[in-house]
């Protein structure tokens, strides 16, 4: 009977759909980014950056209800690494347009002016990651 | 004259001012003529459904319809011939009734049967009869408001702004509009019939939020101008609106292939809130529109001067690398943007009513005390026109801070836009 049990929830643990890892960028290009304006409340946010074909990528750590408020974590910056983040240096459009098409996981942000400041080289310093809402124009 | 509200008379005092919240109301609406340079005085009749639909005059107007209002609309010419008429339900329009007659030359006309029927609002006093031997009691019940129209037929009605006979098909009256045509009195606008008769592909049409988000934008009186939609085929059709893979740097695409309009909504773009592929919709559909406005010699509802306003684009291409779709794009970035943002904001407002109302209290609660505007909707269709002038000239434009530049607002405009929902489903 144990052992019914036990490779019942094997079967089970297996069939289940594994919860999507969230992805984790930082903002490593600072320059090239610009805080959106800030409005009345005062725990959202939002990073803009052009790029080379005229496109807007927008950041926004942002929600219209109280119900749908986004997530951070705080976390110390070795930990990040070991979630292979990605740089946004290193993204091209069509690389954020594949981002952007996987609907199933969450996405973090290490904000630009964290990553750039001199925090980033204080042994065990902890940064707050901010769940983000990601866009980009394109064409119609 | 355009879109400012006189109330006549003025109300004085508040007594006055209730006197007003009448269970039935009646304003006038001034709409603009689509060909002539004039307003039209159009009568909107209000008859709530319920006791919980009853409004005050000052809080219900022909584009003040709210979410918890349910009831029937009817619009009638000044002179008080029957138009139109919309039910509503919790603000949404459920359902129409006109009368009107096609012509061969694929107008509609507001025809003679209008003009024949009339409707007028019956009171009747109910009253409760006892008789006990010989006394006799008589009390009062609640009155009741039915509306009556006649069609043709005789009779006559006398009212202080002139007055009016019928019989059969004659028809005159005095004080009203000296139009042209067989009547001698208000000579309505003609309507044209839209122009592209949109066949919705099975891949929409199976699609529960793609036909929810097309059935939403086929109530829109904008969209309704241009596009008829339907789900069966025929041979009037002259375009097909689909869902199909198509680069992810592109949200939509138009295509004229031998005459008939093919829009594709790009199937692998579709994580985006609702009123966003709706706007995408719309940006299509006026692709479409333009390319049957060019093979049509230039008749469009979308302008009324649209063959010297295109072909401004004209002239100054020649010569370049430019495509047709950046030429679409400079025509509507200079001559279509408001009213397109404010069709948006309609869709918006009477279909995604829920969505609507958060939206407008988040923007009121993030420093916008007035609620969303027209301007977050016309710059959602700024997205796509980049590159042409006028954004450029739109992007160049510089203010100093707090004001935030065009350019500012536009980008947190978009940014916000993708913090709405999918009340349509996933």
């Amino acid at each position: 009977m144990w052992k019914l049990i036990f490779i019942l929830s094997a079967i089970l643990l297996f069939l289940s759909p594994k919860k999507e890892e969230s992805f984790y960028i930082i903002v490593d290009d600072c320059r090239n980014w610009r805080i959106g304006t800030p409005g009345k409340l005062q725990d959202q946010f939002s990073f803009y950056k052009q790029t080379e074909n005229n496109r807007l990528i927008i950041i926004g750590h942002g929600w219209i209800e109280p119900s749908a408020k986004l997530s951070t974590e705080k976390i110390a910056i070795s930990q990040i690494m070991e979630k292979k983040p990605i740089y946004t240096s290193t993204l091209d459009d069509e690389a954020w347009f594949r981002i952007l098409q996987d609907s199933n996981r969450k996405l973090f942000i290490l904000r630009p002016d964290d990553f750039c400041s001199g925090k980033r080289f204080v042994f065990n310093q902890e940064f707050t990651l901010y769940e983000a809402i990601i866009s980009i124009t394109r064409s119609e | 004259m355009e879109n400012k509200q006189v109330y006549i008379p003025t109300p004085e005092s508040k007594d006055v001012e209730e006197e007003f919240a009448e269970r039935v109301i009646q304003n006038f609406l001034f709409v603009k003529h689509r060909t002539e340079n004039r307003f039209d005085p159009l009568i909107v009749r209000y008859y709530p459904d319920e006791e919980t639909s009853k409004r005050n005059f000052k809080a219900i107007n022909y584009q003040m319809i709210d979410e918890k209002w349910s009831g029937w609309i009817d619009l009638f010419t000044y002179d008080e011939h029957y138009f139109i008429g919309f039910q509503i339900e919790k603000g949404q329009i459920t359902n129409t009734r006109k009368f009107t007659k096609n012509a061969p030359n694929g107008k509609f006309y507001i025809g003679k049967e209008n003009m024949d029927v009339r409707c007028k609002i019956v009171e009747t006093v109910w009253v409760n009869v006892t008789i006990a031997g010989d006394v006799m009691t008589i009390t009062s019940l609640e009155s009741t408001l039915s509306q009556f129209c006649t069609v043709g037929g005789s009779e006559s009605y006398t009212s202080g702004g002139g007055s009016y006979s019928y019989g059969g098909d004659s028809y005159s009256s005095s004080g009203g509009y000296a139009g042209a045509g067989s009547y001698s009195g208000y000579n309505p606008p003609e309507v044209p019939m839209p122009m592209l008769r949109i066949y919705i592909d099975y891949s929409i049409s199976t699609d529960p939020r793609l036909s929810c988000i097309v059935n939403k934008l086929s109530m829109n009186a904008f969209v309704t101008s241009i596009a008829d939609f339907t789900k069966t085929k025929d041979s009037q059709q002259n375009s097909i609106i689909k869902l199909g893979p198509l680069g992810l740097d592109r949200t939509g695409q138009t295509q004229s292939r031998n005459g008939i309009q093919e829009i594709t909504i790009n199937s692998n773009t579709l994580n985006r809130p609702d009123l966003l592929i709706a706007k995408t919709i719309i940006h299509e559909l006026v692709h479409a529109e333009i390319n049957v406005a060019l093979r049509n010699n230039g008749q469009t509802v979308l302008d009324n001067n649209f063959a010297a306003n295109f072909d401004k684009f004209i002239n100054v291409m020649y010569g370049t690398d430019n495509t047709q779709g950046d030429l679409h794009h400079k025509y509507m970035a200079e001559n279509l943007l408001y009213i397109m943002g404010t069709a948006l904001m309609d869709v918006h407002k009477n279909h995604f009513p829920e969505d609507f109302q958060k939206f407008n209290d988040f923007m009121k609660l993030n420093g916008s005390p007035k609620g969303v505007s027209t301007d977050f909707y016309v710059n959602q269709f700024w997205q796509g026109l980049e590159g042409t002038l006028a954004f450029n000239q739109m992007k160049s434009i510089t203010t100093n801070p707090p004001i935030k530049s065009p350019f500012q607002q536009y980008s947190d405009d978009i940014r916000d836009a993708n913090y709405l929902t999918k009340p349509c489903g996933n």
